[in-house]
């Protein structure tokens, strides 16, 4: 699926079989979820961008910043992982956070494209720890779809 | 006193099976000394158990599990024991000894237990440890060492609390099993790597150290934890 609009860069990423989406280019987000997914589900792909210069400096410092935001924002916060390379589209940090949602005890993954400009297009999944073992093959590989036009 | 809405109530071993046997319907004898003490700190009234430690005497009382979680750090060695139930899970952490105070911990929700446990062997994002580990096989007392307060030449050193080497293993038993049926076994570098821990060659006994990321333990500890009800 892809977004975009004037403002916004186009994103490209691949939803698994059977998924619904929405894509909002106004906003250059999108969200989707399994087709058969309860109410209370919290399995999902999102997809925002966000526009920040001055908060990224090197990949490595913006990384344990959005570490740290993590931690600060989400409830019972574990990091599991983070990581920095170079990709084709721009700079990439990966991140791995273990959290309570609401009552639920979720796994959320998340690829941040950091792009020439700053801008950055953020793709996360997240799902319950009891169906991390089964889902997490592909959520990690649907984050990892993501590339991003500038 | 005990205010376990407080801080986690320190126990015994001893004074957690009296509660277990307490809280069991109808109520099993208790030594009389232990339950006294019970009274006085307040984990139990008129021979009762205490309202906010109802749920830690229910999960051990119908566990789906048990699990036991041994951490050394620069040579000191932790207990975490504990039960899984739907009631939540309980740990245990502190000394082994029955007569020893231990934090006693209840989480009500069963689904906690994997982040309750990669918290407490201090799992978190670390580089691959792949050009650091020794390729050649060691020996048990080798691999307890690079968790030690001295390290072999190989451990890299850190700063900070998070940089200290960590040596954990993990067996987990099902509820009417009579021994562990999987254990997990890591070495980790403090942030700077991790590998678990394999047998590498069955007549010596030593063993290897397999790099693995941070992730793949995540996934091993979910998988671990997601007992089911005994069928």
């Amino acid at each position: 699926m892809t977004s975009g609009a004037d403002r916004w860069p186009t994103f490209r990423i691949a939803i698994p079989d059977g998924w619904h989406s929405r894509g909002d280019a106004a906003s250059g987000s999108m969200r989707a979820v399994p087709a058969d997914a309860a109410a209370t589900d919290p399995t999902h792909v999102l997809v925002i961008t966000t526009v920040d210069p001055a908060a990224i400096g090197d990949l490595d410092a913006y990384a344990v910043a959005q570490l740290r935001g993590s931690v600060e924002m989400l409830t019972d916060a574990l990091p599991i992982a983070v990581r920095t390379s170079d990709g084709p589209d721009g700079g990439i940090v990966d991140l791995t956070v273990a959290h309570d949602a609401f009552g639920l005890d979720v796994t959320s993954l998340q690829r941040h494209v950091v792009g020439p400009a700053g801008t950055v297009v953020i793709a996360s999944a997240t799902t319950e720890d009891l169906r991390w073992p089964d889902r997490a093959g592909e959520l990690i590989a649907t984050v990892r779809s993501v590339s991003v036009s500038w | 006193m005990i205010d376990p809405a407080v801080s986690p109530p320190r126990l015994t071993r001893l004074q957690v099976d009296a509660l277990v046997a307490l809280g069991a319907n109808p109520p099993e004898p208790v030594d009389a000394a232990v339950l006294s003490e019970l009274h006085r700190i307040g984990a139990a009234s008129h021979g009762h158990v205490h309202p906010d430690l109802l749920g830690l005497s229910a999960v051990l009382r119908a566990s789906r599990a048990t699990f036991h979680v041994r951490r050394w750090r620069q040579g000191e060695r932790t207990h975490l024991t504990g039960a899984l139930g739907a009631a939540g899970y309980v740990t245990l952490v502190g000394s082994a000894a029955a007569d020893q105070p231990v934090v006693v911990a209840h989480r009500s929700r069963p689904s906690a237990l994997a982040r309750g446990l990669a918290r407490f062997v201090g799992l978190g994002p670390s580089l691959d440890a792949d050009e650091i580990i020794p390729a050649h096989p060691l020996e048990w007392a080798e691999v307890l060492a690079a968790a030690g307060s001295d390290p072999p030449e190989w451990v890299p050193r850190g700063a900070g609390p998070t940089a200290v080497p960590t040596l954990w293993d993990l067996s987990w038993t099902p509820h009417g099993e009579p021994r562990s049926t999987a254990a997990l076994i890591v070495l980790d570098l403090g942030g700077r790597g991790c590998a678990e821990v394999v047998p590498a060659d069955t007549q010596s006994g030593r063993l290897g150290l397999r790099p693995r990321r941070p992730e793949s333990l995540w996934w091993a500890l979910c998988r671990l934890t997601r007992a089911r009800s005994p069928s």
